[in-house]
């Protein structure tokens, strides 16, 4: 009998996807990871789910990125005749930023189409705590695709997320975002497209 | 060798097979539980050869494993210069394994992930070096482009907007649910608490989501399909 060099047992499309989000245990990991590097069934499975959470993230951030901007029209037509006037008299000498915009940032490799901003905007940077080892404080430094820094501050963490305002507006490029927990040091690095 | 060493079996209370690929498994094996004892005999003979120098077992151990090692490498440090970054793992493995590091053959798969995972972090380290070291020197370094090609980038945004006329369709609490669990990462548990949902109720929504998915991609497909028939017939109708 020839003898098989190959574990059959699968994992289910729920464990794919706390996978990928790095919300399973150390162990559970272990032996997933040992599996997959034998498995081309559930590679095949992973390399779907990842697609999948990909695109579903990507669609769902555009959608809330739309009805924020739906309300945040509807609330400023609301209140741009009340406030035109006096606006006008008051701060006529100061220039208006553009709003901010959020992004949430993921480590999803292959594809940069998840982490991207709009040029000219402050960014309200979030980051699941899901795959980051617990620390005391989080770091952020965002660098420029040729290494140049262009902003690090304190990442806070709330609800799950870690996040931070960025208030200077990008011009157009690839940055990369570092986060760091002193002193343990480099955590994560995350592209970032501004366009 | 103890319980615990034992690659274990992927599947157990929340790790359940998953029905169609279980049954491929059985089919092709004779039963999931026959086979962990085979694997381990496997392993443990196959680093033996390799030890002692036999030229098949190193071609038996890339078939083994390079497609494993090449699908971590790339979703973790994408598809550049991936087939050196796959040789360059498997020499790592050969040469350890020859050095008598592997104690434990039947360890033979966690063996090699640690390795893999070495590798990774170790060129990851390296990019964020370079990167630091390079703007002292070329203020006009260049980095890697990791953009999809134009054919993938439109092919990604026509899914994406499959994805979006899925999530149009969801009553809004559906649409919350899907949001809270893909794009902010709370864990099935905080959803179910905090929107009263029991886990069956959770899972069916997710499941029923893609299958929604999934069927609007095929119609797409299908009228591609047709109008690309309906473009040649007329083409030709006109020659």
């Amino acid at each position: 009998m020839e003898i098989s060099l190959v574990s059959r047992d699968h994992p289910d499309e729920n464990v794919l996807e706390e996978y990928v989000f790095g919300r399973l245990s150390d162990a559970k990991t272990e032996v997933l990871e040992e599996h997959l590097l034998l498995c081309p069934q559930c590679q095949a499975a992973l390399a779907e789910t990842d697609d999948y959470i990909r695109l579903v993230k990507f669609a769902a951030s555009r959608k809330l990125e739309t009805r924020r901007r739906r309300s945040g029209k509807r609330a400023a037509i609301a209140a741009a005749g009340v406030l035109a006037a006096a606006s006008i008299a008051i701060f006529s000498w100061f220039k208006p930023h553009a709003p901010a915009v959020s992004v949430t940032l993921v480590s999803l490799r292959g594809g940069t189409e998840s982490n991207q901003a709009a040029a000219g905007h402050p960014l309200d940077l979030s980051i699941a705590e899901g795959d980051i080892p617990p620390a005391p404080q989080y770091e952020l430094e965002m660098v420029t695709s040729g290494g140049e820094a262009v902003w690090s501050g304190p990442a806070k963490p709330s609800d799950g997320r870690l996040s931070a305002h960025i208030a200077r507006s990008l011009h157009a490029g690839r940055y990369w975002v570092r986060l760091y927990a002193p002193p343990t040091g480099l955590l994560a690095e995350y592209g970032l497209q501004v366009k | 060798m103890n319980a615990s060493e034992h690659p274990a079996k992927v599947g157990d209370e929340n790790m359940l097979p998953s029905a169609d690929r279980s049954a491929n498994a059985a089919t092709e094996s004779g039963g999931p539980d026959s086979v962990s004892a085979e694997v381990y005999a496997g392993w443990v003979e196959l680093v033996g050869r390799i030890k002692s120098g036999e030229t098949g077992s190193m071609e038996e151990l890339y078939q083994l494993f390079s497609k494993g090692i090449r699908f971590y490498l790339c979703r973790q440090l994408g598809p550049q210069e991936l087939d050196d970054k796959v040789h360059d793992t498997f020499v790592v493995v050969v040469q350890a394994i020859r050095r008598g590091e592997l104690r434990e053959p039947e360890r033979l798969m966690g063996f090699v992930r640690t390795i893999v995972r070495r590798q990774v972090a170790a060129h990851i380290d390296r990019v964020v070096h370079n990167r630091r070291e390079q703007v002292d020197l070329d203020s006009t370094v260049r980095v890697a482009d990791t953009r999809e090609n134009p054919e993938e980038s439109a092919i990604f945004r026509q899914r994406a907007e499959l994805i979006q006329r899925v999530l149009s369709e969801l009553p809004e609490r559906d649409r919350q649910i899907l949001t809270r669990f893909y794009l902010n990462e709370q864990s099935q548990d905080q959803i179910c608490t905090e929107m009263a949902l029991t886990e069956t109720q959770f899972r069916l929504l997710k499941s029923r989501a893609k299958a929604r998915f999934g069927e609007l991609g095929k119609k797409k497909l299908a009228q591609k399909t047709l109008q690309a028939v309906f473009l040649r017939t007329s083409a030709d109708l006109f020659h």
